[in-house]
């Protein structure tokens, strides 16, 4: 009975907490971009929260600034697993994140084999030593997780991965962010490049993924369809700030209009916002 | 003119190389860890360097690159590792020379063949393909670059060490036009070979080597002057860098856009 509780107060922990993250790009230029506008967020074990909102509302962003490519602004705070990351650099952020970038190109080296890619990801977060890249039993685990995705990658794990396409490119990168079980997997546009047919069979896999390990994740797309379709919480972001937010209860009875409707509300009395902030600025 | 001089003095660099105190390996990597942590671009990397070596002025005197504080040692008198393989096997003259550089090779080839497949190898290997990946798999990029420049200055300083224990004597000038070379060999050795694993890339790397001084020895032979050297040089670049490229004209294969290189 202990064990129990102790487990279900486990699984509604808290995974990652942002507390008011800022970004500015270019500051005190003319091309100066304010990409996050202070953004609070507590991520729960187990939430697949779906990021939606226009271009240039500080997404892709603020996927970067978890992953630690460039650090918040001072005084924004990331803490993962209740240790303070903030500060630092992407390469030991890693152990926590796993990604999966808009570009198949991203995600993986297309001069190295599936395996050795594989291997790379194996490894993410853990030492590095002069023990071999690629053994029987490690070929072993890499088949086994190629195998679910039903694309036949696990026969062909000695192949370039220049010579895959860019579904089955995503699908490895998809493999390769969830093979050491980081602590959270950061989606980032991964279906925007592929051709509808491939994006459903990519996005079938992405929730096959997350729904068996019960993989705490956060998924960036452009499509409002999707973002209500998968996913347990959604996001609405504006010009760098978080306009609307829905959890998990409201999430299932809302339509594509209610989406629409509640950002444009939300987007018009962002633009009051600015014009407020800009006024402020220029007194 | 004296505030010009002093100018020039003050004006570089970092600290004076000296291949004699410790073989290349630390002194770049000291370089390097300079480059990187203020985070310069390649070409900046690339400057600090190759003025390393620069003389600092067309004066001999004020050569930056010395050898035992000399131009030149003289090494005749000395045991080289000749010497003693050459007591060992037996072997004296140009046999001797090939036993020996062949069977560096052949140790250099596996030793590199077991660190390649290694978990840091891989990292090191997947760095020059592709650094996003690599740093979202938890690998520190810039240490990877350290570890192939420092790999890659030992190779080459020992690589010195055996011209200059089989020729009797060290030069500063030793290697001049020795990168150009090198590329030459490397990429003469891709468009042979086509390499895809590792065994294949590294053995096509010693086979380009091997086929670029025969192409030189070859012109040699055949009554052109050293001074035309470089022309040669140039010209098998050009046609080891065509040959792919025409290669899968001819097979109606996709031909990349040069933006490649």
């Amino acid at each position: 009975m202990k064990d129990m509780n102790s487990m279900e107060s486990k699984s509604k922990s808290l995974s990652i907490q942002l507390a008011d993250i800022r970004k500015v790009f270019s500051r005190g230029t003319v091309d100066e971009v304010r990409a996050l506008n202070g953004i609070d967020l507590d991520i729960y074990k187990g939430d697949f929260i779906t990021v939606i909102g226009s271009n240039g509302a500080g997404k892709s962003t603020l996927l970067n600034v978890i992953a630690g490519v460039f650090p918040p602004e001072r005084g924004g705070r990331i803490i993962i697993n209740g240790k303070d990351v903030t500060d630092l650099p992407e390469y030991k952020k890693a152990a926590h994140v796993g990604r999966v970038w808009q570009q198949p190109e991203v995600g993986t080296a297309r001069n190295l084999s599936i395996e050795e890619n594989l291997s790379m990801a194996m490894l993410r977060g853990k030492k590095r030593t002069l023990r071999k890249a690629v053994n029987r039993t490690r070929r072993e685990t890499f088949g086994e997780s190629l195998t679910p995705l039903g694309l036949g990658l696990e026969k062909r794990l000695t192949a370039l991965v220049g010579t895959l396409s860019g579904g089955q490119r995503q699908a490895l990168s998809l493999v390769m962010a969830t093979l050491s079980r980081p602590t959270i997997l950061l989606l980032d546009e991964h279906i925007a490049t592929l051709d509808p047919r491939t994006a459903e069979k990519v996005l079938q896999l992405t929730d096959m993924v997350i729904q068996k390990d019960r993989m705490t994740s956060m998924m960036v797309t452009h499509n409002m369809e999707v973002a209500l379709k998968y996913g347990n919480r959604l996001i609405m972001m504006h010009k760098g700030k978080k306009v609307v937010y829905i959890g998990r209860k409201e999430k299932k009875t809302l339509g594509i209009d209610d989406l629409v409707r509640a950002f444009e509300r939300a987007a018009g009395e962002q633009f009051k916002d600015d014009s407020i902030l800009l006024s402020d600025r220029e007194c | 003119m004296l505030v010009k001089q002093k100018k020039q003095e003050t004006l570089p660099l970092l600290e004076e190389p000296d291949i004699d105190s410790i073989p290349g390996l630390l002194q770049d990597l000291d370089e390097f860890i300079q480059a990187n942590k203020f985070n310069l671009r390649n070409s900046q990397k690339f400057y600090i360097q190759t003025s390393g070596f620069r003389p600092r002025s067309a004066d001999n005197q004020h050569h930056r690159l010395l050898i035992k504080g000399r131009l030149r040692l003289l090494l005749l008198r000395e045991v080289t590792a000749f010497d003693l393989a050459g007591k060992f096997l037996g072997l004296r003259g140009i046999p001797l020379s090939i036993a020996v550089a062949g069977a560096v090779a052949v140790i250099v080839f596996l030793i590199m063949n077991w660190f390649l497949r290694t978990e840091i190898g891989l990292a090191l290997r997947a760095s020059g393909d592709n650094e996003d990946m690599v740093r979202g798999m938890g690998s520190n990029t810039d240490t990877n670059v350290l570890i192939g420049c420092g790999l890659s200055n030992g190779l080459v300083a020992m690589a010195g060490a055996l011209v200059g224990q089989n020729q009797g004597f060290c030069d500063v000038g030793m290697g001049i036009g020795m990168i150009v070379m090198a590329l030459a060999a490397v990429i003469i050795g891709e468009a042979l070979f086509q390499p895809k694993g590792i065994a294949v890339i590294l053995f096509s790397c010693f086979a380009g080597t091997f086929a670029y001084r025969l192409f030189i020895t070859f012109a040699l032979r055949m009554g052109m002057r050293p001074g035309d050297l470089k022309l040669i040089t140039s010209v098998l670049v050009v046609i080891a860098l065509a040959l792919p490229f025409v290669r899968k004209k001819l097979r109606h294969e996709w031909v990349p856009p040069a933006s490649r290189f």
